[in-house]
């Protein structure tokens, strides 16, 4: 059962070679560091200030975390899903997967698991983006010093997990959509429709209904009274058992 | 006689009233290459997505090696080699790339990714993409994927499509010798009668969801030469229809030429004795071949097995 699993994974992973949806993981990863180290370069005269601070990382942390929450994280997670989950469709391969001796349920799983370590993939990449942000100066001009601050690994892995927890139902609904329709502007349009619907209620007091609000949520920490955190992971449960269910009691596997 | 693939009223709609499939009772001989012919929405290839569970079960059974299908899908799966309809692969790998996908599921060794390109002619295609090949190397990259882990029944849907001249052959050459030499059973499906023809050792004619015909290709053949019919040139001379009445034998006018339901062999000398004493011009005679499209044509238009 493992070792299938492992398999199929293995084989779902290989797909993904070469494919935007890998490259916009790597790019995605590293798109916001990158700016935020131009701009830091860019007024390089505060760089010796404030990678002396005693917040330098937090800083850093914000500033890059602003973009990604609000902007490129959902973006990324729907394009990402819908490129990586329609990739049957778009190479009609469906039918053969389908023959192979594994199970549907084999197969959903391993597609989902590889899109969750690709969103994994994404946030290590990240990360190690918001480290060169504040190293890389250090190395490249003299005056300026190494990050006084020790980097925050214990705080960086737990708003990364708040943050990777957000997206989860972009993720599951997106996932559900890709594997439904053959066509890619339907997942795409449903995504992209909720994600400005979510920016445009943000204010709105019961917001935190709509299920692609929760990364931007979450860097606002806006709706204190609300857990954002459980409505995500209720919505990651629902999308991501009805996608299951939908894919398992498909009429016609191709 | 074992059947590696058996069918048992075998029936499917996909709305309520349109039958695709109506006790459709396939029994295809291990070892042997079967060819499986039906016009366009014969039913053909709802058929072979039952086969392969591509298409959920409503009435009937299906068995694969003398187990049931549902049973132990999986498990029998393994065995099984399938290309329906077009080729599946994925446009940015390559042809090896493409291969070792299939060859994760199957657990085969790696070896058997060389093997098999060179079984196809595709050792050669290196790291150019699949996306980048030509409709017959993507066709015979599907068949690679569809014999990658030496499957003991390959399910074959129109393999043929898209390949030029020389590929159909090369193809035909390909599935001869997988037959011949590791006694793999192919169930095959095609329109293209005369290639068909070539390369069966049993054949299964099926029409509006019906099995018509089962059975070898040797059989049908020979069932259907008794059947055939010969035809004269007499120069529309109405005198023979007189003749053909005198001897009580059937007979039509087409383009101008008598035309009898094959006499049998003993009345021939009567019959152009006949002719020929009633002063009638005989300008050719020559018999209708019963050949696999005659058969398929009259099979599938008359509906009659």
């Amino acid at each position: 059962m493992i070792t299938t699993f492992l398999n199929s994974f293995s084989s779902e992973w290989l797909k993904r070679k070469r494919t935007a949806g890998a490259w916009l993981t790597i790019a995605g990863g590293f798109f916001i560091p990158l700016i935020i180290l131009i701009q830091r370069f860019y007024f390089s005269e505060r760089l010796a200030g404030d990678n002396a601070s005693s917040k330098i990382w937090e800083m850093l942390y914000s500033r890059c975390w602003q973009g990604m929450a609000f902007f490129l994280l959902p973006m990324g997670v729907i394009l990402v899903t819908t490129l990586v989950g329609q990739v049957e469709y778009r190479n009609q391969t469906w039918k053969q997967l389908h023959a192979t001796p594994q199970s549907p349920t084999t197969i959903f799983f391993a597609k989902l698991a590889v899109i969750l370590v690709m969103l994994l993939q994404f946030f290590i990449l990240f990360n190690v983006g918001i480290y060169l942000t504040g190293v890389l100066p250090a190395l490249f001009i003299k005056r300026v010093p190494f990050p006084a601050e020790a980097f925050p690994w214990g705080k960086f892995m737990l708003g990364n997990s708040k943050f990777l927890l957000t997206c989860l139902p972009v993720l599951a609904l997106q996932f559900l959509l890709s594997l439904q329709f053959r066509n890619f502007m339907v997942p795409i349009g449903v995504g992209l429709g909720l994600y400005i619907l979510s920016m445009m209620v943000m204010q709105w007091q019961y917001a935190y209904i709509v299920p692609y609000i929760y990364s931007a949520a979450a860097f606002m920490k806006t709706g204190s009274n609300t857990n954002i955190y459980a409505w995500a992971f209720g919505y990651f449960a629902l999308f991501g058992t009805g996608s299951y269910l939908l894919f398992l009691f498909k009429k016609e596997r191709s | 006689m074992s059947y590696i693939v058996e069918t048992k009223d075998l029936s499917h709609q996909f709305r309520q009233g349109e039958k695709v499939l109506d006790a459709v009772a396939l029994q295809v001989p291990a070892g042997a290459i079967y060819g499986f012919l039906g016009p366009n929405g014969a039913g053909k290839t709802t058929t072979l997505r039952l086969l392969l569970g591509l298409l959920r079960k409503q009435t009937g059974h299906i068995s694969i090696s003398g187990q049931e299908m549902t049973m132990r899908r999986h498990g029998l799966l393994r065995h099984v080699g399938a290309l329906i309809e077009s080729p599946s692969i994925y446009h940015h790998l390559s042809a090896a790339e493409n291969l070792e996908v299939w060859r994760r599921l199957y657990r085969c060794p790696r070896s058997r990714i060389d093997a098999a390109l060179t079984l196809t002619g595709l050792d050669r295609t290196g790291s150019k993409k699949a996306g980048r090949f030509s409709l017959g190397m993507k066709q015979r990259l599907g068949i690679a994927i569809a014999l990658l882990h030496e499957p003991a029944l390959l399910v074959l849907d129109e393999p043929t499509n898209g390949l030029d001249p020389a590929g159909i052959v090369e193809m035909r050459a390909l599935l001869q010798q997988l037959n011949r030499e590791q006694g793999t059973t192919i169930l095959i499906s095609s329109h293209l009668l005369t290639e068909i023809e070539k390369l069966v050792t049993h054949i299964g004619i099926i029409n509006q969801g019906k099995l018509l015909y089962q059975g070898t290709l040797a059989a049908l053949t020979s069932e259907r030469a008794q059947a055939g019919s010969l035809v004269i040139d007499c120069g529309h001379d109405l005198r023979a229809a007189a003749a053909m009445e005198r001897l009580r034998l059937p007979f039509r006018w087409e383009n101008g030429q008598l035309v009898l339901d094959k006499p049998g062999r003993d009345q021939m000398p009567a019959l152009f004795r006949e002719l020929t004493g009633s002063g009638i011009g005989i300008y050719g005679v020559h018999t209708h071949n019963s050949d696999l499209e005659t058969i398929f044509m009259n099979l599938t238009q008359t509906g009659v097995s």
